[in-house]
This record gives C-alpha cells, sequence and structure tokens, in this order.
C-alpha cells in the first residue's frame, strides 16, 4: 500500500488524526474569509467597549484597543497560518538543495555546509530574529526570514543524514552505471526517499513555528502592527489575565486547536510512512 | 579518544569565528550606534562623533573588524559603554543564575519525562497514555509567556506557596524551572515513550522477561537505557538552549540571567557586550553537544563518533 | 506490557518527587513582608551606571546619583531650579556664572566639599580622565571656556556665549575630587557619597540603598532620612511588577505600572494602597516630517489636530492619567504659555481636507483622502495610543498605518530625519530653551531635536533673542510670543500631559511626587 493511502485509512480509522484534519480545515477556511472580504481587514475600534465580555454584539469580546476579539482572531489566523506555511517552505527550499549537496558530495562542500550548520546551530536563539527585525522592521516577510535564517538547518541536517546513507544503496549506482547525472541521481532517485520524515517534520514544524512568532511577538518583534497574530494577541491578553481572562483564551485555544492538530497529523503521518512502528504503537 | 577530541577542537575554531564575524558586522549593520544610547538621542552631534571616535567606531569598518579580532586574540573581551566594566564581570553572575535555573530546569524536565514517559509506555493505548498525550501537546502549544504569569498569579499572589522573584530559596526555583522545563518534558517524554515501545518488542527484552527477569528491572535496565539514546541528541541540545538563557522566563520572573542580558545589550548596542555573550553562549553550546557525542560513546558502544 | 510493571517503577520516582517537595516547603516562607525600616521601591530597569563620571541619558542611574551624591543645584517638585550645593547661583559678567559653593555639606569620609572638589568634578567631565570614556554628559559643556576657582568656596563658569540656560547643566553630583581617579567600580563602601544615602550594594536584582550616617545637618534644606534602607528591586516586566504590587513585596512604584493597573488598584484595591499623581514635566505630540508634500499643508496638520478625539484616549487608554495639552510646556511650569486649544471636530476636519483638496473617495467606504506611516518605538502604551489614534483618523478618511520599531531603531531613524510621523513625548523640561532645540532651523537632522524639517524665520529669531536673554521675566514673552506662532503653524499636534503617578502601600507616608519623577522626596518617607 502506498503512504499516501495509507494515511488517509490510517486518518479515516485514527479519530485524533481525523478530528485534528477537520481542525485545520475549518482554520484554513477561517483564514480566507478575509481575503474574499477585504473589509473584514479593518477591525473596527470602540474604546468604549473595550474589554468588555463575550456577549451577542461581540461573540468573543473586546480588546483594549476597543477591537473584537472575533474579528481580529480571524484576521490572526491569516497572519499566523501564513507565517508558518511560508517559514517552512523557505526553511525548506533552502534546507533540501545545501543538505542534499552536503550529503550527496561529501569533502569540502559538506565541510562547508557542516560549518555553516554548526555556526547557526551554536548562535544564541533569538539573536538573529532580533538583529533581523531590528534591522529590517517587523513586516510578515521579515518575521519569515527570521525564523527561516535558523529554521532551514533542521531539514538540511535531516536531508544530509538521509542522503548520506542512501547514496551507496544498490538502487542508486545501479543508476550511476546505467549514465544518471548527479543532479539526476540527487533529485530523481535520491529525493524521493527523504520526502516521507521531510513531511513528518515539516509537520511539527508548521506547529513550532507559530509558537516561535508567539515568542517573537512578547519581545516585540513579532509581525507588525499592520497584521494580527495569535501570538501578538495572547501577547497583548497577557496584561489583563486578572480582568479580562477571555483576551487569553480565545487565542490560546485557536493557537492550542492548530498546534495539537498539527501534531497528531504528524503522528499520523510518521505511522503512514513507517509501518512498522504501526504494530506496537498505542495510538493516542 | 583523545583524536576526536582534538578534531572537536579543531573544528570549534571556524565556528567560533563565524559566530564573532558575523555577530560583529550584524551589530554594525543594525541601525543605531552607542553614542545615542549612552549619551541619548537629544545629544549634540559633535559630542557623539567625538564619543564614537574614543572607542575607534570612527574608522572604516575593516580596520574595526581587525582591531577586535586582535583584541579578542589577547583574550579581552571590551567593556561596557554604560558603566565601563570588562564584559566578563557582566556576564560572570549572569552566567550562574542562568546555570542555577537551566540545571534546574533540565533536572525537572528529565525526571518529569522519565515519569511520564514510563506510565505512557506502560499503558500505551490506555487512558493514561491518551491523558499523557494531551497534556504533552497542551504544554508544547502553550508559550511561557501565557504559562508564567498564570502560575505566577496562582502559586504566587494568590496562594502564596512561592516567591514572586528571587531566587535565595529552593522554592523559588519551581515557578521558573516549570514554565522553562515544561515544554521540554513534554518533548522529551513523547521520546521516552516512543523508544520505549519501539525497545520493548525487541528480542533481547522477550529474552530477559522470559528469563524470569522481574518486570520494573527489564525496565529499568535494559529498555530504559535503551529507550534514552534517541532522546539524547534532544536532551543535549536543549541543555544548551536552556544553557544560552530563556528569555521569556527571565524576564517574567525578573532572573537576572544572560538572556534578557543579551537581548538588552543588543538593544542599547553595547557591542562589546553582545560579542562576549555570544561566544559564551556559542562555546557552551558546543561542548554540550561535544559531551553528548562522548555519552552516546559510553553508551552505545555501537555508536562510533565521527 | 503489563501494568504492574509501571506500578513498580512508579513508587521510587514519586517518593522522589515527594521528597524533593518537601525539602522546598521546608526551606521557607514564600512570601517575606518587607522590613519595618526598609522601604522596597519598583524599578523597571537596573540602573545602568552608578558612576557620576559615567551617567549619561538612563533615568534610573539619574535618580539614584541625586541621591547619593549631591549635584550643585537640582530641581523642585515643579520643576523649578533648586540649589543644592550650590548656595548662590549669579551672573558675572556677561560671560561668567558665578557659583557660591553652601557651606557644611561634608562627604560620608568626613571631608567637607570644597571649590577644588568643583573645578576637578567639571573638569573630568570636560577633558575626561585617562582609563576612562569621555563623559556622556561632556556635550553640556561644550559651551564653556573655562572653570576658575575665585575663592575657597567659590567658583566661576566662564562660557563662550550668553547662554540663560546653563545652569540647568550644574546637575552632575559631585565626587571628592581623590576618587576622581578611582576606577568605576571602586566607588562603593568608600564614603565618597555626601547625599543621603549610600550604596550599600548593588545587583542586577536589586540595588540596596542605606542612610548616610553622615549626612545629618542638611543645610540645603533637604532632610536627614528616616529610613534606614532603600531597596530598588529590579523587575522588568510590567506584569510582574504589578504582582509583586499585589502581592505585597514592593512599597512603593513610581509611572512604571500600566494605567490599566492603577485603575484597577483605584477601584478594587483601596484598601491596600494609596494612588497619588501630579502634573509631569511630560508632553506627548504627534508631528510631521515637512519632507513629506501632504504635511506642507498647514490645513492638513490642524484637520489631523481636529480629528484627533484626546478626551477618549485620555479616558480609555490612559485611564485619567493625562490632562489635554495645547502647547509645549505643561502648566505649572514658569514658563508655560496659554493657548487656546484645538478642539475634537472631526467634521471641522473633513471641512479643512476638502479644502486641502483632499477629497474623501468614497465616503464611509473603504478608501481613503489621505494614508500615511506613524512610526513609533516597541512600547505597549505607545502602541495602544497609536492604534487608538489610527481609529479616530480612519472616521475622517484618513488611512494611518503603524509601524513599531525598535527602540534603537526608531531613535536613529528619527534623529536622521527619516520619519514622516511620529508621536513620542518630550520630558523633563529644565528650561524653555527646549523650544530652540526642537524647532529652530538650525536644529534640523542630524544636528539637533527639530525632526520635521520644520523651519519659520520669525520664530527663529525668537528663540535666539530668547536665548541670549538672562532675565527670566524678559525671556518669558519671547517665548509666549514664539508658542503663538507655533500654535499658528501646528507643527506638532499636541495631545497630553501624562501625569507622574505613584502607587504606594497603605503604612508609606510623606511621598512626595516631583515633576520630572525624580526620587528626592524618599528620604521624607516613614513606615
Amino acid at each position: 500500500m502506498n503512504p499516501a493511502r495509507r494515511f488517509f485509512k490510517l486518518l479515516w480509522k485514527d479519530k485524533w488524526a481525523l478530528t485534528g484534519a477537520t481542525v485545520l480545515t475549518f482554520w484554513l477556511v477561517v483564514a480566507l474569509v478575509p481575503q474574499f472580504f477585504p473589509e473584514l481587514q479593518d477591525v473596527p475600534m470602540e474604546l468604549s467597549a473595550r474589554l468588555s465580555a463575550p456577549s451577542k454584539e461581540f461573540l468573543l469580546g473586546v480588546n483594549d484597543n476597543g477591537n473584537s476579539v472575533a474579528l481580529l482572531l480571524m484576521n490572526g489566523a491569516r497572519t499566523s497560518l501564513m507565517v508558518s506555511l511560508f517559514t517552512v517552505g523557505m526553511s525548506l527550499l533552502v534546507g533540501i538543495p545545501l543538505g542534499a549537496a552536503a550529503g550527496f558530495f561529501g569533502g569540502w562542500v559538506d565541510g562547508i555546509v557542516s560549518r555553516l550548520i554548526d555556526i547557526l546551530l551554536s548562535f544564541p536563539p533569538l539573536i538573529l530574529p532580533i538583529a533581523i527585525t531590528a534591522f529590517f522592521g517587523g513586516g510578515l516577510l521579515n518575521v519569515v526570514v527570521a525564523l527561516s535564517v535558523t529554521g532551514w538547518v533542521s531539514y538540511a541536517r535531516l536531508v544530509r543524514g538521509q542522503f548520506l546513507s542512501i547514496r551507496e544503496r544498490e538502487f542508486v549506482t545501479a543508476a550511476r552505471s546505467l549514465g544518471a547525472g548527479d543532479l539526476r541521481l540527487m533529485f530523481s532517485h535520491i529525493l524521493p526517499n527523504t520526502l516521507s520524515p521531510l513531511a513528518v517534520q515539516a509537520t511539527f514544524a508548521l506547529a513550532g513555528v507559530i509558537i516561535s512568532e508567539a515568542g517573537l511577538s512578547f519581545l516585540g518583534l513579532g509581525v507588525n502592527q499592520s497584521h494580527t497574530s495569535w501570538g501578538g494577541l495572547l501577547n497583548d491578553a497577557r496584561s489583563f489575565l486578572t480582568e479580562a481572562p477571555f483576551l487569553a483564551f480565545f487565542p490560546a485555544l485557536a493557537l492550542f486547536s492548530v498546534v495539537s492538530s498539527l501534531n497528531f497529523l504528524g503522528e499520523a503521518l510518521r505511522l503512514a510512512f513507517d509501518p512498522r512502528s504501526l504494530s506496537q504503537a498505542g495510538r493516542v | 579518544m583523545l583524536g576526536v577530541i582534538l578534531r572537536r577542537l579543531l573544528q570549534l575554531i571556524p565556528v567560533l569565528l563565524g559566530i564573532v564575524t558575523i555577530v560583529f558586522f550584524l551589530q554594525r549593520l543594525i541601525p543605531g550606534n552607542p553614542a545615542d544610547a549612552v549619551l541619548g538621542v537629544d545629544a549634540a552631534l559633535s559630542a557623539k562623533e567625538e564619543w564614537l571616535a574614543k572607542y575607534g567606531f570612527d574608522k572604516p569598518i575593516a580596520d574595526q573588524y581587525v582591531a577586535f579580532l586582535g583584541q579578542l586574540l589577547r583574550g579581552d573581551f571590551g567593556r561596557t559603554f554604560a558603566n565601563y566594566t570588562p564584559v566578563f564581570e557582566v556576564i560572570r553572575p549572569r552566567l550562574i543564575e542562568t546555570a542555577k535555573l537551566a540545571f534546574t530546569a533540565f533536572s525537572f524536565s528529565v525526571l518529569f519525562a522519565t515519569f511520564i514517559g514510563l506510565v505512557s509506555a506502560a499503558r500505551a493505548g490506555k487512558l493514561a497514555d491518551k491523558a499523557a498525550a494531551v497534556v504533552s501537546v497542551l504544554a508544547i502549544s502553550a508559550p511561557s509567556f501565557i504559562i508564567g504569569p498564570v502560575l505566577m498569579w496562582v502559586f504566587s499572589v494568590k496562594l502564596d506557596w512561592f516567591p514572586l522573584m528571587g531566587n535565595d530559596t529552593a522554592l523559588s526555583y519551581v515557578l521558573p524551572a516549570f514554565t522553562l522545563g515544561a515544554a521540554m518534558a513534554a518533548l522529551t517524554s513523547r521520546m521516552v515513550r516512543g523508544g520505549l515501545v519501539d525497545v520493548l518488542s525487541e528480542d533481547y527484552i522477550r529474552t530477559a522477561r522470559s528469563k524470569g527477569l522481574a518486570p520494573w528491572k527489564v525496565l529499568t535496565k535494559h529498555a530504559l537505557r535503551n529507550a534514552f539514546l534517541p532522546a539524547l541528541t534532544i536532551l543535549g541540545m536543549q541543555l544548551g538552549v536552556l544553557l544560552s538563557g530563556a528569555v521569556i522566563t527571565e524576564q517574567i520572573f525578573s532572573w537576572p540571567g544572560l538572556g534578557t542580558l543579551t537581548v538588552e545589550a543588543v538593544q542599547t548596542r553595547e557591542y562589546n557586550l553582545v560579542s562576549g555573550c555570544v561566544l559564551v553562549m556559542a562555546t557552551i553550546y558546543v561542548v554540550c553537544n561535544f559531551v553528548v557525542d562522548l555519552l552516546y560513546r559510553v553508551l552505545d558502544p555501537r555508536v562510533r563518533v565521527g | 506490557m503489563r501494568t504492574p510493571t509501571a506500578k513498580t517503577l512508579m513508587r521510587p520516582l514519586t517518593m522522589l518527587a515527594w521528597a524533593a517537595l518537601a525539602h522546598a516547603a521546608s526551606a521557607g516562607s514564600a512570601s517575606a513582608a518587607t522590613p519595618s525600616d526598609t522601604l522596597v521601591v519598583g524599578f523597571d530597569a537596573k540602573p545602568k551606571s552608578g558612576d557620576p563620571r559615567l551617567i549619561g541619558t538612563d533615568a534610573n542611574s539619574q535618580y539614584l546619583e541625586e541621591l547619593r551624591f549631591l549635584p550643585l543645584v537640582s530641581f523642585d517638585d515643579s520643576g523649578a531650579v533648586r540649589f543644592v550645593a550650590a548656595e548662590k547661583v549669579t551672573a558675572e559678567g556677561k560671560l561668567g556664572v558665578k557659583v557660591k559653593i553652601r557651606k557644611g555639606i561634608t562627604f560620608a569620609n568626613g571631608r567637607a566639599l570644597t571649590a577644588d572638589d568643583v573645578v576637578a568634578n567639571y573638569q573630568l567631565q570636560m577633558a575626561g580622565r585617562p582609563g576612562l570614556p569621555p563623559s556622556p554628559r561632556k556635550g553640556a559643556f561644550e559651551a564653556v571656556k573655562e572653570i576658575k576657582k575665585t575663592g575657597a568656596d567659590e567658583v566661576v563658569f566662564v562660557l563662550k556665549e550668553p547662554d540663560a540656560a546653563f545652569v540647568v547643566n550644574l546637575v552632575i553630583g559631585l565626587l571628592p575630587k581623590e576618587a576622581l581617579d578611582a576606577g568605576p567600580e571602586d566607588l562603593v563602601g568608600k564614603g565618597y557619597e555626601s547625599g543621603p544615602f549610600v550604596l550599600e550594594k548593588a545587583s542586577d536584582a536589586e540595588w540596596v540603598l542605606a542612610k548616610n550616617p553622615k549626612y545629618a545637618a542638611a543645610p540645603h534644606g533637604g532632610e536627614v532620612p528616616k529610613l534606614q534602607r532603600v531597596v530598588f528591586k529590579v523587575i522588568p516586566d510590567n506584569n510582574t511588577r504589578y504582582a509583586a504590587l499585589v502581592k505585597g513585596d514592593l512599597d512603593l512604584v513610581q509611572n512604571t505600572i500600566d494605567a490599566d493597573k492603577v485603575m484597577e488598584i483605584r477601584k478594587k484595591q483601596s484598601s491596600r494602597f494609596d494612588v497619588t499623581t501630579r502634573t509631569s514635566a511630560s508632553t506627548t505630540f504627534m508631528a510631521f516630517n515637512f519632507k513629506e508634500k501632504a504635511f506642507q499643508n498647514p490645513n492638513v496638520r490642524k484637520a489631523l489636530a481636529k480629528g484627533i478625539n484626546r478626551d477618549e484616549i485620555l479616558q480609555y487608554v490612559l485611564q485619567g492619567l493625562g490632562s489635554k495639552a495645547s502647547s509645549m510646556f505643561p502648566p505649572g511650569l514658569p514658563y508655560h504659555a496659554a493657548i487656546p486649544d484645538v478642539g475634537y471636530d472631526p467634521a471641522g476636519a473633513m471641512a479643512l481636507l476638502d479644502q486641502a483638496g483632499l477629497k474623501d473617495p468614497d465616503g464611509k467606504g473603504p478608501q481613503s483622502r489621505l494614508k500615511f506611516t506613524l512610526k513609533v518605538p516597541t512600547n505597549k502604551e505607545r502602541i495602544a495610543i497609536a492604534k487608538a489614534v489610527a481609529g479616530q483618523l480612519k472616521r475622517v478618511g484618513i488611512d494611518m498605518q503603524i509601524e513599531s520599531l525598535e527602540f534603537g531603531t526608531f531613535s536613529k531613524q528619527l534623529s536622521d530625519g527619516l520619519v514622516s510621523a511620529w508621536i513620542a513625548p518630550w520630558t523633563g523640561y529644565k528650561d524653555p530653551d527646549h523650544l530652540r532645540f526642537v524647532f529652530h532651523t538650525d536644529q534640523a537632522p542630524p544636528v539637533g531635536g527639530n525632526r520635521g524639517f520644520y523651519s519659520n524665520k520669525t520664530v527663529d529669531k525668537l528663540l535666539d533673542d530668547a536665548r541670549a536673554e538672562l532675565d527670566m521675566a524678559k525671556r518669558v514673552p519671547l517665548y509666549a510670543e514664539a508658542q503663538r506662532l507655533l500654535s499658528d503653524d501646528s507643527p506638532y499636534v499636541y495631545l497630553w500631559y501624562k501625569l507622574n503617578h505613584v502607587v504606594t502601600a497603605k503604612n508609606i507616608k510623606g511621598y512626595k511626587l516631583y515633576a520630572d519623577g525624580r526620587y528626592v522626596s524618599l528620604t521624607e518617607v516613614s513606615k
């Protein structure tokens, strides 16, 4: 059975993963709403209603700036999912070729890539994002860049390891003896074999990025004021934990639902690609 | 073994050089300069220029870089601009505070992870396992800047079980260590569980059990050790990360550690201090990873450190 | 896997956990009430330096400096110059400023302050010392030609050109001249302090000041401290500082509790805390860059002034911790000018924008008459203010985007004149000459504080004349006239004067707020 079919079959049987997929679909739809109704991107301000609890008029309450939390949450879904997808996408775009080159060619190529990875890994976390957002400002793209600068490293390491172990396998040597060039070998013979662990890791990383962006928001380095992110909402809500706990509750719930869904899906993906662990794993 | 250590030390040199170089140029690229921070933006332009010249910041950037490297080679990190204190004297107390918190959080999370991981693996698929999974995801997805203040309000302000700041009693470590270690404990517990589930189905475990070995002995003597191997790399990296300071936890619990020091230093353009902090943290991180590699060799004779 | 396995293994771990908890619990009580002879003050940041030779613009460092080392002059609670170690300051000719030093001021090591000390301190500020970086406050003495000792208790500062505002620079904490060669770390515990407090210990977490035993005479009218100790706890996080206050770990917090929390304390904790407020020397304004075409039109600037509902922001965002402003200097300062207030008038704002040729393309629709970006530093309150202003301006058809920048980057862009619109405060006025720094053509970037490139020759002349005039009574009308002209031009939209506020535990008595937030009244506090 191919992994994709196995994944969907697993998904169907696994209530948690299925719920995760449903929740993710829900948020994706929510995130697309402001895309099609641009007037929803303008969240009106009603200062006199600030900090009012959830009501019929304001479904999820009003924040300290007099904005409806429901609308902010919707726009936040768009920002957070976008940052998450773009960051992982960009990290993959950088990490795969570099890791592949290092693993495939070895030698000095590997030396350079590996030292670069060492450098970035041993950089204190947050220093690079701080410097980058200080330099470029906190636009959506800049936050993506700031998070990708170190984000690509894990994929590069993974791909490098896979390439190292696969390049000497029979089917690769066979393809080489048939005259396949380096690029062809790398991308049509070896790369497909690394896709499954990459997919699993990327799924978990999508969740990780959302939390990292929240961390940047805490330091005032998240996406700028013209965007709303869940991390930013949570950080703003931090000041009102005692007076208006609902301000933190709804973004936290949204964040948790997406992060846990991604984790469950990642788990399902792992099982789909690695059926060996299926037999023993007590599914949750 | 000695050869491995030597090779690792040699590899350290380009890494550290790369780091200080990136930090040097990054800092010069960021808008603003230390004169603005120390003299204030409103200070007279001539005063700012003179101040910068005293530190050699008016020279071409290449000259500054060479001077900076020369200074480092002599083991001189320089002094802070704000109080003219040797950089290492500023870093040392912060490093100690960070280490105290990091090791507390680390031990807490390893202990917790082992416990939860064992229970989950032992009861794989049962209610306890499912509950552990949900709690783990919760811990991973809740940002520490929410966990921290919630813990603080409930357990310090309302219940008065723990102090709110300071680190003079053992009690004062509980809340920050928990905030810092929760996500890590969750992550590690999942790994321990996964490792255990895998190991428990291996032949040698079945053999050991069939030989009549007590179940807990099987778990601790054979299973746990092997189950921990995959978690080891992550743990080593995590300790490295913890030791380079936890900005958010430090900020929330007023813990004067390395993380907040570095952020402040970047914000006030304390060039020397930033370089010093980054160099110290990078060294710690590299050493942590090195120790992990050595541990691997000890725990799993099949692994050869490359 | 059978269940007993887990249980048997869990037992030792559980026991370990309990043992750890029991150990922790026996280690001591979680909360300690603050001791009765000690006042605990919440600080938002660690003082960057405790050395008068190195202190620059850092406010917390300056606050503690004044408590430890007496300056020649300082400021009273309303912001007017107050003589401390100086008994009298008089003009000597057009260029001389003569300072007579008060008798009876001693350092904690027992030696009396002399003219030699004063000369040595100020010479160090100007010329530096080998082994030390140049003083950050050196710029203030750029106009000094020389400092002369003219008697045992008399020094004269000779200036290069007349400067009525010079005396406000004499605020540097005085060290005994034998201390001037010591390293910055060698100033503690040596008896170099002449103020009411000496530094007992300083760490990253707290600075502890103890009563100066030799500070008895208080010849300048200052008080002998009633308390033995003042501890300044460094708590960088606003919410944690508030939590510490509510928990009872802090006795006094000044200006660093969020407005919302001050209101919360007033509403729900008034039995435990007192909240005191007073006008501060701080004016928040919105400013424009005249290099932007839209802002060159005075009608546009005036429309913005009319489109901002300051009452609404003061009520909801600042929770009443401010009062509407119409000019630079708050009432209470001797050079405050009574300028009529521009009221909130959205209809008038739209009419002005129509006149300026900025018609609303689609009425209530999403399109705007004018779009610009306002920059603020990343600071919770300033972002909240910017968001409120943006929401209000939207009602008159202006699309104001907000960009928040890291503080150093913001300052740099601002001082380079790269920001098209910004909201910021000016704080800590010492002299009306501040207006020249902010509006004089010569002070455009990168030189001074005229960061929007405003230029008006008549205003320039008035400000130059007022600086050269030494008699304050004659200067005030010149500044008033300049402020009237500035109000017509409105290069700034004045928003409000912030209120200083202090939250004190009920048992704390005698603390007095100063306009510029200094902590000198700590000497009068009892518990």
